[in-house]
């Protein structure tokens, strides 16, 4: 089963006034280029969802544009599921600079097992921290389509297979595993812990 | 001293941070001490911890991680001379291997994974084919049945600007886009 990595960079980062938050350095690399680290060993490839690419293109990786702009991260899960080379995309949002290679492998190499592979932590489930199958396109468009933009809108039309958050534990805390930098006090607690994590 | 499967062919793990175990693999193979060994690592954070990941790198390891492209780095300290032949450099890469890649993971450090054979002879695709070469001389096999054969991993030397190709192999050159 071959795996996309697929990074959500289509928001507009307007809690960090406007200034792109992958872009942030933090511990020496920005957040951005995290993300791909943690990705890098463990999906087949990765892409870039924007609608900025010349942003990105520092990367040297390709970038996909919305299908259907300024749908959310709905639109955004759906136009990097479509353009995904491997079967699975497993999505991650571009803001989350302590994601754990480990615990991406969680995930994806569970993703099969369902169209929706995905850790829950309490009651949230982690969306942008899963694997979606390309079974889910035509669910997800059908919401798209009737302006419905909440994620886990299509979850009863299809697979979800959850990973408990005591999983995750083992490797990270969930709360800084999954943790994204939207403020700019999100980003002062993530400063204080880059020092601790490697 | 342990031979174990690569998508590839059966490679000779030794912990590549300990001098010790990595001199037993040249007196093993009989191999000139004049190329780098390949070494396995199991994510990119493992990487960094032995050598420089440029982001050029980092763009090559997102789209061809896991799998048969081994880059060629700028070594940290903490390596051993042998492991980059007085080099400064060592090969790098993930294997798509279950087997290959259980046994980084577990060990928690990189691993040496040149093929498991003498220097100059046929690199082998099955546990038998290993135990013809080194019967006693290894500590263990992991038979993972026979492996793909075909092609070894192509060996990219990212230290310099372009990159140059050392050896094209399983993944082919240029990758597009970059």
């Amino acid at each position: 089963m071959r795996v996309t990595g697929v990074i959500q960079a289509g928001g507009k980062s307007v809690r960090m006034g406007g200034r792109p938050k992958a872009l942030i350095e933090l511990g020496g690399r920005c957040i951005v280029e995290r993300v791909v680290a943690a990705l890098a060993a463990v999906v087949d490839d990765v892409l870039i969802v924007t609608g900025t690419p010349e942003l990105y293109t520092f990367l040297g990786l390709p970038t996909v544009a919305d299908v259907y702009p300024d749908h959310g991260s709905l639109g955004g899960i759906y136009s990097g599921l479509k353009a995904a080379a491997g079967d699975v995309a497993f999505t991650v949002a571009c803001d989350m600079p302590f994601l754990h290679p480990e615990v991406v492998r969680l995930v994806v190499a569970r993703a099969g097992q369902g169209d929706v592979v995905i850790p829950r932590v309490g009651s949230q489930l982690e969306t942008m921290h899963a694997a979606y199958g390309k079974a889910c396109l035509p669910h997800i468009e059908e919401r798209l389509l009737a302006g419905q933009l909440r994620i886990v809108g299509f979850f009863d039309r299809v697979r979800v297979v959850e990973i408990p958050e005591t999983d995750v534990a083992r490797f990270r805390d969930p709360a800084v595993a999954f943790m994204n930098v939207n403020t700019p006090d999100e980003l002062e607690r993530a400063r204080a812990l880059v020092a601790k994590l490697r | 001293m342990v031979a174990f499967p690569t998508e590839t062919f059966y490679g000779l793990a030794a912990a590549a941070l300990d001098p010790v175990s990595v001199r037993r693999i040249f007196e093993l193979k009989g191999r000139p001490e004049s190329k780098p060994l390949l070494v396995l690592v199991d994510s990119v954070a493992m990487a960094e911890s032995v050598a420089h990941v440029s982001n050029s790198a980092l763009a090559l390891m997102a789209r061809c991680w896991p799998g048969a492209l081994t880059l060629v780095l700028s070594a940290h300290a903490n390596v051993p001379a042998d492991v980059t032949a007085g080099t400064g450099t060592l090969g790098l890469r993930v294997s798509s291997h279950p087997v290959a890649r259980g046994l980084v993971e577990s060990l928690g450090e990189p691993v040496t994974a040149p093929s498991a054979n003498p220097s100059g002879l046929e690199p082998p695709t099955t546990a038998e084919g290993v135990l013809a070469y080194f019967a006693d001389k290894i500590d263990l096999i992991l038979d993972g049945g026979p492996t793909a054969g075909g092609e070894p991993s192509t060996v990219l030397d990212v230290t310099v600007d372009p990159p140059r190709v050392i050896r094209q192999g399983a993944v082919r050159l240029p990758i597009a886009g970059t």
